[in-house]
């Protein structure tokens, strides 16, 4: 399923453009992060939880020219499946 | 912090960002993870531009242990879902750390800038340890000064060191005046006896050696009481403050008003330092335009083969000529007026050197080597060198000659003269 498709699929559900859908999308992301940010953590029913996690900066080397370097700290958003999604993939083939 | 959003919650957030209506921000929020998992469901993979990717991904089957009873265990073939964020929402959510940047460490920059974090680190540590306890560098310094002043040993302490001091002092104020008032008042002071012997050329060299030699060691002495003064000083401060120590309890009321009597002890004591230091590089430095003392040892050594006036005097003369020219040193370069006074009694000056040549030049004397060198001051002129240093301001064109002036009518103060060291050919 590509944007598209899902786009398409959004716009007939909610009766809208997909160029609407695509803006709400964004925005959505928008709003998602703004929120995450703060360390909530977004559950979906059925679906799984969104959060934001915490990286500690550290150091990298590049092993072509053993270059060090070091990354910094960031911020990075995570998903994580619930059961009944887990479920809902697995018992299918 | 930390609470969970629901889903509503967010509609209504996006609802008044967008502008839409509530109702439809909501439905949008439910359809939109229903589409994803009838996306993910049918093509294994879901793409929502602006928002992530959600992609099922099968695990192969593993062994691994079970932690509780050890056994070995086989995880089935598995999918999982896995969720790559779009490259805009990572940025979204990083905003707060978007300012950090990845940095290239070059391994001797990264000791440079540890080191220097260290040291700005230390200096901080520092600058604060300095703030907080204010007091602590007072005490050192109010405790010596106490110490000084307080207590009545540590006056008794103090005292034997002034007198090392002065005594010091007074050797080096000594010194050049012995040489200096016989001269210019023809006295007949114990100082003249190092001189008259060898004018006399009397036998009894041991009384000239012996005057001489106290004068000698003096002398040499004098460069040194500067040095053990501050020694002195410093052992004074040493041994005030464990003095204080003891009488520190008892002696608090007394300290009150030996302080300022301390303390103008001490002023003196650093005036006359101050003082002392002074006169020495005032009689210090004349040394200098001459030759050195041994030089002029070398050629009084050299001369007395010669069997010229002095050299009856085997051993008496090695040890007199130094002394006298020692003690004509200091006074020799000085300004006019000494010169002025020393032309009276010619011959005093470098006794040897003027004993073993005649009173007026002839063709017998040579010039051998360099006596030295000589700075010209006001009132200087070329006959009084000669006349000082040689006996007769007939020498003066020997200077001339030696040092090959062209007018030597005309000298100006500052000028650095040559003097030759004269000799009588065999």
């Amino acid at each position: 399923m590509n944007n598209k498709d899902f786009l398409n699929d959004m716009a007939a559900r909610i009766g809208a453009t997909p160029k609407e859908v695509q803006q709400m999308v964004g925005h959505f992301s928008a709003v998602l992060a703004d929120t995450l940010e703060e360390g909530d953590i977004l559950p979906v029913q059925g679906f799984g939880s969104f959060e934001v996690k915490k990286k500690m900066e550290r150091v990298v080397v590049n092993p072509s020219t053993k270059q060090r370097q070091l990354v910094p700290p960031k911020l990075a958003i995570a998903f994580r499946p619930s059961p009944t999604l887990k479920d809902k993939i697995n018992e299918q083939p | 912090m930390n609470r969970k959003l629901s889903l509503s919650e967010l509609a209504a957030l996006l609802a008044q960002r967008q502008g839409v209506t509530k109702k439809k921000a909501e439905a949008f929020c439910r359809y939109f993870f229903e589409v994803i998992t009838a996306g993910i469901a049918n093509d294994q993979i879901a793409k929502v531009k602006g928002f992530g990717t959600f992609k099922i991904v099968t695990v192969e089957e593993r062994e691994s242990v079970n932690v509780n009873t050890g056994e070995r265990i086989s995880i089935g073939s598995h999918s999982k879902v896995s969720f790559t964020p779009d490259a805009s929402l990572k940025e979204l959510v990083n905003r707060p750390f978007s300012q950090f940047q990845t940095v290239v460490l070059s391994d001797d920059n990264v000791v440079e800038d540890f080191t220097a974090i260290d040291e700005r680190f230390a200096a901080e540590q520092a600058k604060a340890a300095a703030s907080t306890p204010p007091e602590a560098p007072v005490p050192p310094a109010e405790v010596p000064l106490g110490a000084e002043e307080a207590a009545v040993p540590a006056d008794a302490v103090a005292k034997p060191a002034v007198p090392e001091a002065e005594a010091a002092a007074f050797a080096t104020l000594q010194v050049p005046n012995p040489a200096q008032p016989p001269r210019s008042a023809a006295e007949p002071a114990p100082p003249v006896d190092a001189t008259a012997p060898q004018e006399h050329t009397d036998p009894p060299a041991a009384t000239p050696a012996a005057e001489g030699r106290p004068k000698n060691s003096a002398s040499p002495a004098a460069p040194l009481p500067l040095a053990s003064a501050p020694q002195s000083g410093t052992d004074n401060d040493i041994t005030a403050p464990t003095a204080t120590d003891d009488m520190d309890n008892n002696e608090n009321t007394r300290s009150t008003w030996l302080k300022p009597l301390a303390l103008l002890l001490g002023a003196l004591l650093l005036f006359f330092l101050g003082y002392l230091a002074g006169s020495r590089h005032l009689f210090g430095s004349p040394c200098t335009p001459l030759a050195a003392p041994d030089t002029l040892v070398t050629a009084a050594d050299s001369l007395n083969p010669d069997g010229e006036a002095v050299s009856e005097q085997p051993d008496g003369m090695p040890d007199a000529p130094p002394t006298a020219a020692q003690a004509e040193l200091p006074s020799a370069p000085s300004p006019s007026p000494e010169v002025v006074h020393a032309q009276p009694d010619a011959p005093v000056p470098p006794a040897a050197e003027t004993a073993s040549l005649p009173v007026k030049p002839d063709d017998s004397v040579v010039v051998n080597g360099s006596l030295g060198t000589y700075t010209l001051k006001d009132g200087d002129s070329l006959w009084k060198i000669a006349q000082k240093y040689y006996g007769s301001r007939e020498y003066a064109r020997y200077i001339i000659s030696y040092n090959e002036m062209a007018n030597p009518d005309v000298v100006h103060t500052g000028a650095v003269l040559k003097l030759p060291r004269l000799q009588v050919k065999r």
